[in-house]
């Protein structure tokens, strides 16, 4: 048991955890981090081995329920579509993202004001633009200037190769007059802080071995370590503890051995996810707080978002090389991006570029499409797939319903004991009709760059890795869980920094906004530190 | 059913391991022009053990086993292609979860095998160190997109 009070205690060190321990670490505070995960090893990354296809369907699998690591926790995801995707460890998922990396847009935190859904935003792109900057300059993010899709973005590296596939797409959304950018990638294409650049080895959602995928283990944290900030691994958080006032005082945790600890803190940030997040409050009950702690407004776990993906396959009679490169990152379009009522929904989505899969996933997907089978005709069929293959992912904003949650499961539990999330998830009227529109939209491009056979379906099963909306923030107490800059309106020393707070989904993936939020809150904490401890 | 005397042991015996050889050559058979082999010659034993999926690809067996002898009166390896494909067709519905497993373990062993990724234009590597060259690509295909103008909302 510790008894050392620390200034900061911050659970999770993923990509929030992480900007937000870099950002305090600047200061006399002392600080520590609790991770449940480990440090990742790059040199035992899948790149680094033959079968490199065989750990993608296992050990690094995005499903925690399939991983089952130590590290893990189980999540009932039987009642959603949508299967959660995750990572434990220093890094957390930015360890196996694809490093797609593009902002939301300003309309996107005004969109009760605009398109009169949901509620706007209590922070605004304009606030958060200078951390957008400052976290591009300490990931290292590629792309290109003068997007039309975009208020100016400077200081980027160039972008990633577009491949002959990437040409090949482009080719077609300009026959259609659409908008397509170079994606914007957390991925360096020049050395950078000391890190060389991507040689495109191509699965970087198992971890890049190279170190030219921005992950936060290899970005943030080594300056925050430097500068003094106590990381601690394969510490899984079971509750925060509150004193009398109803103020955090710390938490309990199990240590590897699975021994129960305290550790002391005068103020708590919880970087957990739009799962972990919420599991972690809710499995924090007291007499003051009897339904989960920080929960009066009884949002806790509620409004989860999760961006229905639509998946969109072309086949293509020449050989592009589509197999090479990174695989989530070569263009994006974002013509259907801002709302236009005449389409029959409001708000919209991104269609992200996915580079073709390695051989294995190319057999392995073309039988279970009944696109290769068995015998004589194997060989044909699968050189007329790999290499020739385009993906897209439709990324359909969703909106905050409360139907759409995270509970605490009945019975299932982790290694620990600790009760495990249960998700309940719908696809709203509004987001069927945009996914439809997508994959639509998605089969259209596909023809226009010369694809002989498109496929589309969705929402795609496990593609669940954006958690987002439920702990959202807001100005009032009763509609909302944190305030203005992530401080729980409930307990004045707790904060929230991960994408659990987002108001609304956006129609982009994630982790620049999660990580612009989480370096803006760290600076108005450090601003309002004064009044913090009383 | 399985017969009393039929079970799962350590190893498969001679007959199960010619099933197996014929069943993985009807899955990925050697290609006509000779340049990809079979799935029968890629290792799948060793992948099979290393892998600890012995157990249920052995029970698979034994419903093959057994129900080419009751139809045909003879083994698996022994029937002509069409006999094979009669048999393997009318067992797929039957036993969907094993011919699955093993067809995904199939191609998990088929496709990280040299001779394989050689025959496919693949260097029999892993991705690193060297990587791969990928090219640039013409960025000027991006000057209509830029002339369209603004695209977002304030």
């Amino acid at each position: 048991m510790s008894e050392k009070i620390v200034d900061v205690l911050i659970i999770g060190a993923g990509p929030s955890g992480a900007a937000a321990a870099w950002s305090l670490s600047k200061t006399d505070l002392s600080i520590i981090c609790l991770e449940q995960g480990g440090r990742m090893d790059a040199s035992d990354y899948p790149s680094t081995k033959r079968h490199w296809e065989f750990l993608h369907q296992n050990e690094y699998h995005a499903s925690p329920n399939v991983r089952k690591l130590p590290a893990d926790y189980p999540i009932n995801d039987k009642d959603s579509p949508i299967a959660i995707a995750n990572f434990n460890a220093v890094g957390g998922g930015t360890i196996i993202y694809s490093g797609h990396f593009p902002r939301f847009h300003p309309s996107d935190f005004r969109v009760r004001t605009l398109d009169g859904v949901a509620s706007d935003w209590p922070v605004s792109y304009a606030q958060l633009e200078p951390f957008f900057s400052q976290n591009d300059k300490m990931m290292g993010v590629s792309g290109l200037s003068d997007d039309p899709a975009y208020p100016p973005i400077e200081g980027l590296l160039p972008p990633v190769p577009l491949g002959r596939m990437g040409e090949t797409i482009a080719k077609g959304f300009n026959k259609l007059n659409w908008h397509w950018w170079p994606s914007y990638s957390a991925i360096i294409t020049r050395p950078y802080g000391g890190r060389e650049k991507c040689t495109n080895l191509g699965p970087c959602d198992t971890g890049c071995a190279q170190g030219g995928k921005s992950s936060v283990d290899i970005t943030y944290w080594p300056e925050a370590l430097r500068n003094g900030v106590e990381l601690k691994t394969r510490c899984r958080v079971r509750e925060i503890t509150v004193n009398d006032s109803g103020r955090a005082t710390g938490v309990i945790y199990y240590d590897e051995s699975g021994s129960e600890c305290r550790q002391k803190a005068r103020i708590v940030i919880v970087a957990c996810n739009g799962v972990g997040t919420p599991r972690l409050l809710l499995n924090s009950r007291s007499p003051y707080f009897p339904e989960g702690l920080a929960n009066r407004s009884g949002l806790v776990g509620k409004n989860l978002m999760l961006h229905p993906l639509g998946f969109v396959e072309g086949v293509f009679d020449e050989p592009i090389k589509s197999h090479l490169g990174p695989q989530g990152c070569c263009i994006l379009s974002q013509q259907f991006y801002e709302t236009d009522t005449s389409r029959g929904f409001v708000r919209g989505y991104t269609m992200q570029i996915l580079r073709g899969p390695g051989p294995i996933e190319t057999a392995l997907s073309g039988v279970a499409l009944r696109k290769i089978p068995w015998g004589v005709d194997h060989h044909r069929a699968f050189a007329s797939r790999f290499g020739r293959t385009i993906g897209m992912g439709v990324i359909v904003e969703d909106l905050p319903e409360l139907h759409n949650s995270v509970t605490l499961d009945s019975s299932l539990v982790d290694s620990n004991g600790i009760p495990a999330p249960k998700i309940t998830y719908r696809l709203s009227e509004n987001s069927k009709k945009m996914l439809a529109h997508g994959l639509s939209r998605g089969k259209e491009v596909m023809q226009a760059a010369g694809s002989s056979k498109v496929l589309a379906f969705g929402p795609a099963r496990n593609t669940g890795w954006h958690l987002m909306g439920t702990a959202r923030m807001g100005t009032d107490p009763k509609e909302s869980v944190v305030n203005e800059w992530g401080r729980s309106h409930d307990v004045s020393n707790l904060f929230i920094v991960d994408s659990s707070i987002f108001v609304t989904a956006s129609g982009v993936n994630p982790v620049s906004t999660m990580q612009a939020l989480a370096l803006y809150i760290a600076d108005r904490l450090k601003k309002n530190l004064t009044n913090l401890w009383n | 059913m399985l017969k009393e005397d039929e079970s799962v042991s350590d190893n498969l015996t001679e007959e199960q391991e010619r099933t197996l050889n014929a069943l993985l050559n009807l899955i990925i058979p050697p290609s006509e022009d000779g340049k990809m082999p079979g799935a029968a010659d890629v290792g799948f034993f060793d992948h099979m053990d290393s892998h600890e999926i012995r157990p249920w690809i052995q029970e698979g067996l034994l419903h093959v086993v057994e129900e080419s002898q009751a139809t045909y009166g003879k083994e698996l390896s022994a029937l002509n292609g069409a006999e094979q494909g009669q048999l393997i067709d009318s067992l797929r519905g039957r036993f969907r979860q094993f011919f699955n497993g093993l067809t995904t373990q199939v191609i998990n062993c088929y496709y990280q095998h040299d001779d394989v990724l050689e025959a496919i234009g693949l260097e029999a590597r892993p991705p690193f160190p060297n990587g791969y060259p990928v090219e640039e690509g013409d960025l000027a295909l991006l000057e209509p997109v830029f002339l369209r103008g603004k695209i977002y909302r304030d």
